[in-house]
């Protein structure tokens, strides 16, 4: 039976002292559902027999099929230490997080909104890499938690310890836990200090890191400071120390406070002389707590599931003093028996829901800190902000839902998708239309009161505000054609909100502050931010949600109606001197990166708008729409990739799609003929067999058959000439240094504009002058540029050295005669750099000199001086040592000392190259960083993941293009390279395997073999 | 009745690809290994013992007659048998075998996606489709590859079919062109012009006439003669881009 309807949960949000927000953080399979589920029941939602078997917060059928949780979700619960009394009831908050890694940005919103956590961990497995990963993020945002021991059950039913091997197991996890925030203290200590020793400028060193001043008492789990819980979320039974305390002082007489201290710890109870004494261990005595607690409890489980004594179980029953259901107490099963003595006893949801109460903040006690944090970000000091934000500074420390005096403060974390059939209003309810109408009118009046007493209160300059309040006139317009109702999905985005200050109703204009919103930038002009018209409010049950009349300050709700105008996470206010909190904290970037279409070719319009829904939906997607026209999709993880996929298959777009890896670009270049060949041996002795196979290469091709018949094509040295009675042309083909094709890429934008006049002339002057340095040491002058390709601003350029052809460069604006045919050059110039001849991908860094041209006009059509003028550019490619180039991620990693090594072993099987490690100073994780080919990347986080278990964590970054050492066509030639390579040296060279690759899926020829042995094929049979 | 097993003194040749040449009146034969003559004749493979099973040339195959070393010279002009078995390996006619034609014709195919993926837009997103995308469509289309046809030639037919299938949005890539065109054939130019499909995107008259136009990459020709013509030869057409989608530039 529920207890309280959703109206008076919400009047329990009018005193933001009585509020706490939550989170439950762990490591997967630590049992944060089961946990929630409890506190559910004892809130009569679900029946307290079904706690820790229903998993209510999952509400997604993958989430129960697969038994994880992968999204957040918030259920608001009532609190009250004394059954009867109403009046001290507290308004509990619980965002249920997920612990696999692919969802830590999921954990990341929640913690955002929350002041405190709930951090489990599993007694059996002991601190695992996710929950030292929570615990970071908590301590990055400064939220307090409180620690829960689970599944002590284990201890006894599976690995049948003693009581006082599970006393040293307990102390060994909570040493283990301190650990861990003793090193996220240090290392952030050490930080401060750094930061202001570098500051300080009496060049006096301060060689202490500080540690040694800072007190570092309240931040560490113990039981007697009251912030640790021992439980089983199964079997709904869990304790603090102070539910014992209690109840042994009255039992001993003793001193409650007393008994608070040594409860846990190195004290033992001499019975003889009824007193606590110090040092248990050496004396060889039980400790107080194995003594009182453990053992009361291990008889308790040892009377019911092994000796299912119906007798023993009955005297226990009795000395507790327990009320237990005769039904279940005499249950065949002696598993619910097990539960209804336990969690009569020791209830888990008073334990844990006292304990936030009391040791957790309310809204009104929000860290100072935290507060500059949101305001400010982490980068950048408060100090320098402006001084209308820093009196938000007090709004918010105040929490106060006066809608006169404080401002309205509301940050959204993230937009989750609830199927409308969940939202109270499509639900059978028992208002008439009538009262809706009129509530609807009431409502509307609010929103006008509102309104006006914005305006007045409004002390913006004039201008603004008229830009306003024609804003607004158009938004109210919009909404007005917007109300069409959207049949097509079934979904409603809901914003999950957390207000700070003031009060929100359903109606009201808010300002809607984007993530890149700076009240510094824009001081004058407030008019472009968009005002949106506040839809329904909802409290959130887990699955479903109950209407909200409205939202006071510290409470965590809701919102309907903001999808069009938030992208993922947006600050919600009523002053445009609000800054935009600080975007969330994200552990893991996405960097799962796959290539999706959809089954039907026909449905391309349905899965672009689906996935832009989906990328709505979480914040931890991107996607990217790839000029080759692919759909990117940016996920996490392999599991957050499957969930991506089924949203996107059943619920956004609807469509069945294919999920392939991502088209890797190359590029092709030439470089300066080497002097050494594979095995390090001088190749000036071998000219004569390298310049042979150079002429076998030529008489393949001409047999192969282009275009263009070649037998007119010359090559001399490294000139190609083509010519025949009406046309003659030499180009000469060379590599660009470096520090060129760094320049062309970086002016990149400006070259693109060089001809369309949208460019000043200082700006084009300033990259000639840069141009002309670099390339006067290569030989070239910058007024020979005839043009840069390919796309007119590509990292390839076309000189004009012909003798008797004076042209002003590119850079020379607008041209006014040009030689007959001067485009159609210009033009194969294009089509060769756009498709090298290695495997048709653009060229990079390649110079192009044309030395002579003779035409005869009239005689050709441009088109074929285009196609002869790119035959010839490719063949002053080819006959140069060509490369192919890999794109490389810049890759940085961060990982724990023992999976050093698996790491490295990742890396190097991907071709990856270390760049530096260095050791993270307090901590014991290293920075790594490395170079990883791109084509090499696909699979890679999933991999490393895997060998290291979760322990590095990978980030990739696009770095820069480089070339491979091999060349793709090398096939071994002297007696030392057959010796060391073989004779089929495919194997090897992986510049060839991947332009194979390339050409395989572009469908152009490979060298590849239908049949690699014929022999091979024969089936020698010899009856005949 | 047991017999003894004597070993025969005949190499038997199994799982042969023959290939015929008929030269002098005679019809020569050779055994080669199958799926090896069309990598041959593409110049994958280089190793001949690799596509021949023996270096003989033979009358007929499967009754193991050799042809005779006359008949042979008379044919050929030459004695040498590796010769001739590399003559009629290139000239010869032989059955395609299954596997070959299959990976040809599938190399066609992707050819072609690639051509038309490269040609081709979603008028939608303004965007190229993959060539996995245009594969699909056109397996949809029911499309099929004629081997003797050129993959561009086959690649701007199965753009009208897809065309053609409503359901599938695709149009040709426009090309952009930029005109230079002296002022006194001006006007003249500019009605022509005008008169084709080309949509003109600006045109500056100062003193001579500048236009920048948007065309269909197949009137080209037309466009290019019109100028040619009007002004003899004066005017010049500037190809600014062959395909043009969408105004932003390739991302890493």
């Amino acid at each position: 039976m529920r207890q309280l309807t959703g109206a008076q949960l919400e009047r329990l949000q009018d005193n933001p002292e009585r509020i706490r927000n939550l989170c439950v953080l762990a490591h997967v399979d630590h049992g944060k559902t089961t946990l929630v589920d409890t506190l559910i029941a004892s809130n009569g939602i679900i029946s307290s027999r079904m706690a820790g078997k229903l998993r209510y917060m999952d509400s997604r059928e993958d989430e129960q099929i697969r038994g994880i949780t992968m999204k957040s979700s918030s259920i608001s619960l009532c609190f009250s230490e004394t059954e009867e009394a109403s009046s001290d009831k507290y308004l509990i908050n619980i965002i249920d997080s997920p612990g696999h890694i692919d969802f830590s940005s999921e954990v990341s919103t929640a913690i955002r909104l929350c002041d405190g956590a709930i951090l489990i961990v599993d007694v059996v497995e002991g601190v695992c890499p996710q929950t030292t990963a929570v615990l970071r993020q908590a301590y990055i945002e400064k939220i307090t938690p409180i620690l829960v021991l689970n599944k002590i059950d284990r201890l006894i039913t599976e690995l049948k310890m003693s009581p006082m091997e599970a006393y040293g197991r307990l102390k060994r996890i909570l040493e283990n836990v301190n650990a861990i925030v003793g090193q996220l203290f240090a290392s952030n200590v050490m930080e401060k200090a750094q930061l202001s020793n570098g500051n300080s400028k009496d060049g006096v060193f301060d060689w202490s890191s500080g540690l040694e001043d800072v007190d570092d008492e309240n931040i560490y789990f113990g039981p007697e400071k009251g912030n640790v819980i021992f439980a089983s979320a199964t079997d709904t039974w869990g304790f603090s120390i102070f539910e014992f305390t209690e109840v042994l002082s009255k039992k001993l007489g003793m001193n409650k406070n007393a008994l608070l201290k040594t409860l846990w710890g190195d004290y033992y109870f001499d019975s003889k002389t009824k007193t606590i004494k110090k040092g248990a261990i050496t004396k060889g005595k039980k400790p107080m707590f194995v003594q009182v607690v453990l053992d009361n409890l291990w008889t308790i489980y040892e009377a019911v599931l092994v000796k299912k004594d119906q007798e023993l179980v009955e005297k226990v029953i009795k000395s507790l003093n327990l009320k237990v259901n005769t039904r279940e107490a005499n249950h065949k099963d002696c598993k619910i028996k097990l539960n209804a003595i336990l969690s009569a006893w020791l209830p888990i949801s008073r334990a844990v829901l006292r304990m936030t109460v009391e040791k957790l903040p309310s809204p009104l006690q929000l860290v100072p800190e935290r507060i500059k944090n949101f305001l400010a970000g982490y980068n950048k000091s408060f100090d320098c902000l402006l001084p209308e934000t820093k009196l938000l500074y007090n709004d918010l420390i105040s929490c106060s839902s006066n809608e006169k005096t404080a401002p309205l403060i509301v940050f959204v974390s993230k937009i989750v998708p609830i199927e409308k059939k969940f939202l109270p209003e499509n639900k059978p309810r028992l208002l008439t239309t009538e009262e809706i109408a009129a509530k609807r009118e009431a409502a509307r009046k609010r929103h006008m009161e509102g309104l006006l007493n914005k305006l007045e209160s409004q002390t913006i300059g004039i201008e603004s505000q008229k830009g306003e309040t024609n804003n607004t006139n158009k938004e109210e317009t919009n909404n007005e054609s917007q109300t069409i109702p959207d049949v097509e999905l079934d979904e409603e985005f809901i914003a999950f909100a957390r207000i700070y200050s003031g009060t929100l109703r359903k109606g009201d204009e808010v300002l809607v502050l984007g993530p890149r919103h700076n009240p510094q930038v824009g001081t004058e002009d407030f008019s472009g931010i968009p005002k949106v018209k506040v839809g329904n409010l909802y409290l959130l049950m887990g699955r479903e949600l109950e209407n909200l009349s409205e939202a006071k300050a510290g409470s965590v709700f809701g919102i309907a109606g903001l999808s069009d105008s938030i992208i993922k996470s947006a600050t919600i206010s009523s002053t445009p001197f609000c800054p935009a909190f600080t975007e969330v904290y994200a552990e893991s970037p996405p960097i799962v990166r796959v290539a999706i279409e959809p089954e039907n070719p026909y449905d391309m319009s349905k899965m672009i708008s689906g996935l832009k829904l989906l990328e709505q939906s979480d914040s931890c997607i991107q996607v990217i729409h790839e000029s080759t026209g692919e759909n990117l999709l940016l996920t996490a993880g392999e599991v957050h990739l499957r969930k991506c996929i089924d949203d996107l298959e059943n619920k956004y777009a609807k469509i069945k799609v294919t999920v392939s890896s991502p088209i890797v670009p190359f590029r092709e270049t030439i470089v300066i003929p080497p002097e050494i060949d594979m095995v390090n041996e001088s190749l000036k002795d071998q000219k004569k067999s390298v310049l042979k196979t150079e002429s076998e290469l030529k008489k393949e091709d001409n047999d192969s058959g282009n275009d263009e018949p070649e037998e007119k094509i010359v090559i001399s040295n490294d000139r190609v000439t083509y010519s025949d009675e009406f046309f003659t042309v030499t180009v000469r083909a060379k590599p660009l240094e470096l520090k060129t094709v760094q320049i062309l890429e970086e002016k990149r934008n400006v070259l693109r504009l060089l001809n369309s006049g949208k460019t000043s002339a200082e700006v084009i002057e300033s990259v000639k002058s840069s141009l002309d340095g670099s390339l006067k040491e290569e030989g070239f002058n910058c007024n020979n540029i005839w043009a840069f390709g390919p796309r007119k601003c590509g990292p390839n350029i076309l000189f004009n050295k012909i003798s008797n052809y004076e042209r002003e460069s590119v850079f020379a604006g607008k041209v006014s005669k040009l030689r007959d045919y001067d485009n159609s050059i210009v033009s194969g110039f294009e089509m060769a750099t756009s498709a090298g001849p290695l495997c048709g991908e653009p060229m990079h860094g390649v110079a192009f000199i044309v030395e002579e041209w003779e035409i005869v006009e009239d005689k050709y059509s441009a088109g074929r001086v285009m196609t002869a003028m790119r035959n010839v550019f490719r063949k002053a490619f080819e006959i140069q040592p060509q490369r192919l180039m890999v794109a490389m991620y810049e890759c940085s990693i961060l990982c724990s000392a023992e999976a050093l090594g698996k790491m490295y072993g990742v890396l190097s099987k991907r071709y990856g190259r270390i760049l530096s490690d260095d050791m993270k100073e307090g901590t014991d994780v290293f920075q790594v960083n490395a170079l990883l080919p791109v084509v090499e990347s696909f699979g890679f986080a999933e991999e490393i993941r895997k060998k290291t278990s979760g322990s590095a964590l990978p980030q990739l970054r696009f770095s820069h293009w480089e070339a491979l050492e091999m060349d793709p066509n090398w096939v071994p030639t002297t007696e030392e390279e057959y010796m060391h390579f073989g004779d089929k040296a495919d194997s090897e060279n992986l510049a060839r395997n991947y332009m194979n690759r390339v050409r395989k899926r572009k469908g152009l020829k490979t060298d590849e073999q239908l049949v690699q042995f014929a022999e091979k094929q024969r089936t020698l049979s010899k009856k005949k | 009745m047991a017999t003894i097993f004597t070993p025969t003194n005949q190499k038997r040749l199994t799982n042969i690809a023959v290939v015929r040449l008929k030269k002098g009146g005679k019809r020569f034969e050779i055994a080669c290994y199958p799926n090896k003559v069309m990598p041959w004749r593409n110049k994958i493979e280089t190793d001949i013992d690799e596509v021949l099973q023996t270096p003989t040339v033979f009358l007929n195959v499967s009754k193991g007659q050799v042809a005779k070393a006359d008949d042979l010279r008379k044919a050929f002009n030459t004695d040498d048998a590796t010769d001739i078995c590399k003559i009629i390996l290139t000239k010869g006619e032989l059955q395609v075998t299954e596997k070959e034609r299959q990976a040809q014709i599938e190399n066609t195919f992707r050819d072609i996606a690639t051509v038309v993926s490269e040609k081709c837009i979603n008028p939608e997103t303004k965007k190229p489709y993959t060539v996995t995308m245009i594969e699909k469509a056109m397996k949809d289309c029911h499309i099929s590859v004629k081997p003797s046809r050129s993959a561009k030639q086959q690649a701007l037919d199965v753009i009208q079919q897809l065309k053609a299938t409503e359901t599938f949005k695709i149009e040709r890539a426009q090309m952009k062109l930029r005109l230079f065109i002296p002022s006194k054939d001006g006007k003249r130019v500019r009605e022509k012009v005008k008169k084709t499909n080309a949509q003109i995107l600006s045109e500056e008259f100062d003193c001579d006439l500048e236009m920048t136009v948007v065309i269909d990459p197949g009137l080209f020709r037309e466009i290019d003669d019109i100028v040619k013509m009007e002004t003899k030869g004066k005017g010049q057409v500037e190809v600014l881009s062959l395909n043009t989608c969408g105004d932003d530039d390739e991302t890493e």
